[in-house]
């Protein structure tokens, strides 16, 4: 017994002169909630982030390398496929729901459009899988990492282990598209009260509806509650999409679906998880006369919004000051060229 | 930073090994998978099907939690304890445990599965690392109980069957709990049998389960009351 623990520290001290990796402070915006994630768990490492976001770029995840993560969730657009109302995977094969943006994952609860995953780091599991996705499977894809001599080198800096793990591998996706924090969009600076940085009246105006009609599921400063609502779309008669309901297996739920964020959300059309919608003014019309009666339908929904035409321009006015440049430009989400050239 | 913490730790671990630490010894558990009165074989591809005859492909679950009780006082536990058990691969029935030297027990514990709390716990290594194939792919959870085969009763493709229990929500948790009394020995002896898990099921109209619910639920109760300690 004893003898194992000397032995432990000295194989400890070994390891600990060996790792190098760089710690990454996560940095919670002023004024946000405590993120979700329990970073204990896995903490960040910048050679960590940096493996993740070579994998999150790399097709080598699809079963003909063909398909990586950004072929369905693109930076320029808040990480979703844009003007696809449903995604696009291997073999030209397209999947039953829209892709939605991937931002601020920190603070997620549960992932998909009916949160059927209960974790960020098993997220990948799912489009890796997927047949009309990237048509593959875990084992497959760490073979495949197992044979370069660049990924085993990667995973080498990043955990101080070569052999590529199930566990590794997830853990450092998860790390990349933690770093995915939108926080600078022209809301945030007005919030912030910095100098010289003012809404218009029209978008003062759409942030005082937007307040009493739309903030309590599209709640700030995530502009989610992370809940599950059926805001009244009509199901559509060929997809038979039940949502949360197909998870829960339970009638109220059904026709319930994750409330996106709506930040960046002038970029991340179509919109709703089929892609129904393609510009924001279906979606305000949508609210105004689209609503589908429901017994599943979210009560705020059931007396109807009213808003004059005036007052859904003010409204789009105020959704376009939650775009965020500075995210969607930011280059240290964008395809690692210096990993790739080596 | 992170490097010296940890170099940190490493020399305090190497003072303050704790002298006081309890003797142990290793107590082998065996787990015995049967089919009928035969050891259970695991059919190899292709392998011709004949009428009213079953080929097992796969049979794979895990234990966890596991305890040891005399008189339903707690003597032991196991720390972190996980186990992928695969009828394919005779090593990983045989668990090597690390229990103190004195130990008295009349009966052992365990969980047939994961509980809920690891199947919420995101990316975990060893034998629950994801890439092990008992994990799900279009939704999150453990399956914890895998038993896959053939049987000409069985009407879809090459007359399979597939038995993935498992499902962590309140609803439908199908973790089961099996305690099974035991002599005070060097080694425990713990038998399945398969044939008598697919005895009670009619292959001719259940033959997929693949996802959690009701049926996984009321078959995983069944497997778990399979475990034996008796020869
Ligand atoms: C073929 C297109 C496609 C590919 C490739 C793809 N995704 Fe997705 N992704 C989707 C779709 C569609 C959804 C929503 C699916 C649903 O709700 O059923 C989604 C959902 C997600 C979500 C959940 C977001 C949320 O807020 O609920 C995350 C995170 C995610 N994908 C990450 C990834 C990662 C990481 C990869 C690469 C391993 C990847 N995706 C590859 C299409 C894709
Ligand atoms: C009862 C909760 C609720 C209220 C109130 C609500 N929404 Fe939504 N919103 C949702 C849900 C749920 C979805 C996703 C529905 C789906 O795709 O099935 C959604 C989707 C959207 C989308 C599409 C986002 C995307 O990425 O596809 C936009 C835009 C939107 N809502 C804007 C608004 C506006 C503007 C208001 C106020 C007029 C509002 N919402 C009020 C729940 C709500």
């Amino acid at each position: 017994m004893k003898k194992a623990i000397v032995v432990l520290s000295v194989i400890c001290f070994i390891a600990a002169s060996f790792c190098s990796d760089v710690a990454y402070h996560f940095r919670k915006p002023g004024g946000w909630p405590a993120p979700v994630y329990d970073f204990s768990k896995n903490p960040l490492s910048k050679e960590k982030i940096l493996l993740g976001r070579a994998l999150f770029h790399d097709p080598i995840l699809s079963a003909d390398s063909t398909i990586s993560c950004t072929s369905c969730h693109l930076q320029y657009t808040a990480f979703t496929h844009v003007d696809h109302a449903l995604s696009h995977g291997i073999n030209g094969n397209i999947g039953t729901r829209n892709s939605p943006t991937l931002m601020n994952m920190a603070w997620g609860k549960l992932f998909m459009w009916d949160g059927a995953v209960n974790h960020l780091d098993m997220q990948p599991l799912a489009p890796i899988a997927h047949p009309a996705e990237m048509g593959s499977g875990l084992d497959t894809v760490l073979y495949k990492l197992r044979l370069s001599h660049r990924y085993r080198s990667l995973f080498y800096q990043a955990f101080a282990d070569s052999t590529i793990t199930g566990e590794h591998f997830l853990k450092a996706i998860s790390q990349f598209m933690l770093t995915l924090i939108s926080a600078n969009s022209r809301y945030d600076k007005v919030m912030r009260h910095e100098p010289g940085i003012t809404f218009t009246s029209q978008e003062k105006n759409g942030y005082k509806l937007f307040r009493k009609n739309c903030a309590s599921c599209h709640r700030e400063p995530l502009f989610t509650t992370n809940g599950f609502a059926n805001n009244g779309l009509s199901v559509d008669t060929i997809l038979h999409d039940f949502g949360r309901g197909i998870i829960t297996h339970s009638s109220g739920d059904s026709q319930h679906f994750k409330i996106p964020t709506l930040r960046n959300i002038e970029f991340s059309y179509p919109y709703m998880h089929d892609g129904r919608f393609r510009k924001l003014q279906d979606v305000i019309n949508h609210y105004t006369s689209g609503i589908t009666e429901h017994n599943t339908l979210s009560k705020e929904l059931k007396k109807g919004i009213k808003l004059s035409s005036n007052e859904k321009v003010d409204l789009i006015a105020f959704l376009l000051t939650l775009t965020d440049k500075d995210f969607l430009f930011d280059t240290s989400f964008s395809y690692p060229h210096h990993v790739f050239r080596q | 930073m992170k490097c010296f913490v940890v170099t940190l730790i490493c020399v305090a671990a190497f003072f303050c090994s704790p002298s006081a630490a309890q003797d142990t010894k290793k107590l082998p558990i065996t787990f015995v998978l049967t089919y009928g009165l035969q050891p259970l074989n695991i059919a190899y591809e292709n392998e011709p099907l004949n009428k009213d005859s079953t080929l097992i492909q796969a049979c794979r679950f895990y234990i966890s939690a596991i305890e040891f009780y005399e008189d339903d006082r707690l003597q032991w536990k196991e720390s972190n304890s996980y186990h992928l058990l695969d009828a394919a691969t005779a090593a990983t029935l045989q668990l090597l445990l690390n229990v103190p030297e004195k130990i008295h027990y009349s009966s052992i514990k365990f969980r047939l599965g994961i509980d809920s709390t690891t199947n919420v716990s995101g990316a975990m290594g060893g034998d629950l690392d994801p890439s092990k194939g008992m994990y799900w792919s279009w939704q999150s959870g453990y399956i914890n109980f895998k038993l896959e085969g053939r049987n000409t009763k069985c009407p879809g493709r090459n007359n399979e069957f597939h038995f993935h229990l498992g499902g962590y929500a309140s609803s439908f948790a199908s973790m089961q709990t099996v305690a099974l009394t035991t002599e005070n020995t060097n080694s425990i002896a713990i038998q399945f049998d398969v044939q008598q898990f697919l005895s009670g099921i009619d292959l001719t109209t259940q033959n997929n389960i693949m996802i959690p619910g009701n049926d996984a639920v009321i078959l995983s109760k069944k497997a778990a009351s399979i475990f034996t300690t008796k020869k």
